[in-house]
């Protein structure tokens, strides 16, 4: 039997009446004060198994290269978005949560990186440290097959396979429901099961499911945290952004359009790097790593 | 909030289920040495449900942390069916025999003679269908919380409580379409949603989501493998059956009704124990929990 021993330790931040669920790994070769080193903050996307194939390549990768990392679930995370918990802006809190728990634990220097989804979340949360008064604890910010903008691409994405329902069918639904009308019920909230949304088929492979309320946080045109150009030239620590040029999900100008932004805003340490790999990088993960990783020692 | 930090002892471990399902592990131990002779050591098999999260609330987040403190090691691990495998499609009860085969060999492997499965609701219902087909000799007994004494008879009970939307009649009669005459082997399956089938509104904490293909193994009239009732009379291992007194999904008479099929069939050694003050969850009442599973754990007998 082939057995792999995993990297890190599970761990749990409180967080109000809630709790953060985490993935912690600090190398044993670390060595010097902690303060001076640097720990990567990484924002899990949807389904939140801290230890499923893709998403702990990049921890492993980054440990055996001696750099920290703490592997986060949001609210978005094991089926939030199904159970209508999962909205996107709620994130951001959680995510200044685990910077707290870094700090306690003596990091001063973060960088917050994300895949897909959680791409989108790092740079909404980096842009609002950006702009605080006070001097944020962010010093890069790193973005995995990332969107322009969310709302779009999923979008086009429906579009193109023709969803049943259509994206301005759940346009239409979920109006209100994200900010809901004054009078209205705010509780009010409704399971919708998308199908022909990742493919022509109506096979579950192919199929997404929301509720009202976090399709409209995180798909709906209002929902301006998950439009990534929106935010992305307001940082102006180091970006960058890996793309995949086979990515069937986000195309590859995206990223450019993106990067072009971070830099007119006068942004100038914005690396955009494209691998020859799919949006989830399988079968790529180690290029992906380096890629990572010589980025982080160039700088850092 | 019930804090559980950094936790040391843990190991993060992954295997393939001999079908090639990856299987991601936890194990808490304290002073874990893989040369060291286990032979002696009682550790305890934690089988999740659907959240399949190590840390996600009650007994799979608590219980082994607190079995930890009493000195009994454990191992958690996810099945096929943990995050979100009964909406993709992959979820299959009936090849969740094949995580629990793995995880016993890894145990065996690491020189465990005395492995003790627990399996919490959902989990519980996968145990029973394991012990029932496999006869492992360092299986030295059955800790099952929250046990159905048939899923597919629960839900239908509950879909007709909450009038669920479309109704149990209903869904089984889409699954035969789309499915076929070979539901196992079916190139076609759906996503689908049941409104109101754990409360009386329309939100969507109340409702479930499956495909048909994972409903008609786990849910279905036909789920055989699902329904503990069928295989309890064939497991020799002892067995102690845990219900919270107020559990609002297991009705009173399931654990004892079991337990006489079980007792039927010749094994005495099986016992049901009420956890007072506790719900579907035992862990609401962590001291009589421990003291039932650390007494099965510590005096088992010959079984």
């Amino acid at each position: 039997m082939d057995v792999e021993q995993c990297l890190g330790s599970i761990i749990t931040i409180p967080f109000g009446q809630h709790k953060i669920d985490a993935l912690y790994y600090f190398p044993l070769t670390h060595e010097g004060p902690i303060e001076k080193k640097l720990c990567i903050l990484r924002l899990h996307g949807v389904l939140g198994n801290l230890l499923d194939e893709t998403e702990h390549a990049l921890p492993h990768h980054l440990a055996k290269e001696g750099y920290s990392s703490l592997t986060m679930n949001t609210l978005l995370a094991n089926l939030g978005l199904f159970f209508g918990f999962g909205i996107f802006e709620n994130a951001m809190p959680q995510i200044d949560a685990a910077c707290g728990f870094l700090r306690e634990v003596g990091f001063k220097n973060i960088v917050i990186a994300g895949h897909g989804l959680g791409g989108c979340m790092a740079i909404k949360y980096a842009s609002l440290k950006n702009h605080d008064s006070q001097p944020s604890d962010i010093q890069g910010v790193i973005a995995i097959a990332t969107a322009y903008s969310l709302p779009e691409t999923i979008r086009r994405r429906w579009d193109r396979f023709g969803s049943e329902p259509t994206y301005d069918e759940m346009v239409q639904r979920s109006a209100g429901k994200f900010h809901p009308e004054p009078g209205t019920d705010p509780a009010w909230d409704k399971t919708v099961v998308i199908k022909r949304a990742h493919g022509y088929t109506t096979l579950p492979e192919h199929t997404e499911v929301y509720t009202l309320k976090t399709w409209g946080a995180l798909a709906s045109p209002e929902a301006e945290g998950p439009k990534t150009y929106l935010h992305i030239g307001k940082i102006q620590v180091p970006i960058l952004l890996v793309h995949g040029m086979h990515d069937d999900i986000i195309e590859p100008r995206e990223g450019e359009d993106l990067g072009a932004i971070a830099s007119k805003a006068g942004n100038q340490d914005v690396t955009q790097i494209y691998l020859d790999a799919p949006h989830s990088f399988e079968g790529k993960q180690h290029e992906l790593g380096q890629t990572v990783v010589n980025w982080l020692c160039d700088r850092f | 909030m019930d804090e559980i930090l950094i936790h040391p002892e843990q190991h993060l471990i992954r295997f393939r289920a001999p079908d090639g399902f990856l299987v991601t592990s936890h194990l808490l131990t304290k002073d874990f040495e893989q040369s060291k002779n286990n032979f002696d050591t009682p550790i305890v098999l934690h089988i999740h449900g659907l959240l399949g999260h190590f840390l996600a609330r009650g007994t799979p987040r608590l219980l082994p942390h607190a079995l930890l403190e009493q000195g009994v090691w454990s191992m958690s691990i996810n099945t096929r069916l943990a995050f979100a495998g009964q909406l993709t499609g992959k979820g299959i009860f009936n090849d969740t025999i094949h995580e629990i085969d793995a995880a016993v060999a890894f145990l065996t492997q690491k020189g465990f003679r005395r492995i003790y499965l627990l399996g919490y609701s959902l989990g519980a219902s996968m145990i029973v269908h394991w012990a029932a087909n496999r006869s492992d000799p360092n299986v030295r007994g059955l800790i099952l919380e929250g046990l159905h004494h048939s899923l597919p008879d629960s839900q239908r009970r509950r879909l007709e409580k909450w009038r669920s939307t479309p109704t149990y009649e209903e869904i089984y009669e889409r699954a035969k379409g789309i499915l076929g005459d070979d539901p196992y082997h079916s190139r076609n399956d759906e996503t689908f949603v049941i409104y109101r089938s754990r409360g009386a509104t329309s939100e969507p904490i109340n409702d479930e989501i499956f495909t048909y293909k994972s409903w008609w193994h786990m849910m279905g009239p036909e789920a055989y493998a699902a329904m503990a009732h069928r295989h309890m009379g064939r497991i020799k291992k002892p067995i102690l059956i845990i219900r919270g007194e107020h559990d609002p999904l297991i009705e009173k008479w399931e654990p004892e009704a079991l337990a006489q099929i079980v007792r039927a069939s010749g094994n005495r050694n099986i016992w049901v124990r009420q956890i007072p003050q506790a719900g579907h969850d035992c862990m609401e009442n962590p001291a009589e929990m421990l003291k039932e599973i650390t007494g099965m754990v510590s005096h088992p007998p010959e079984g």
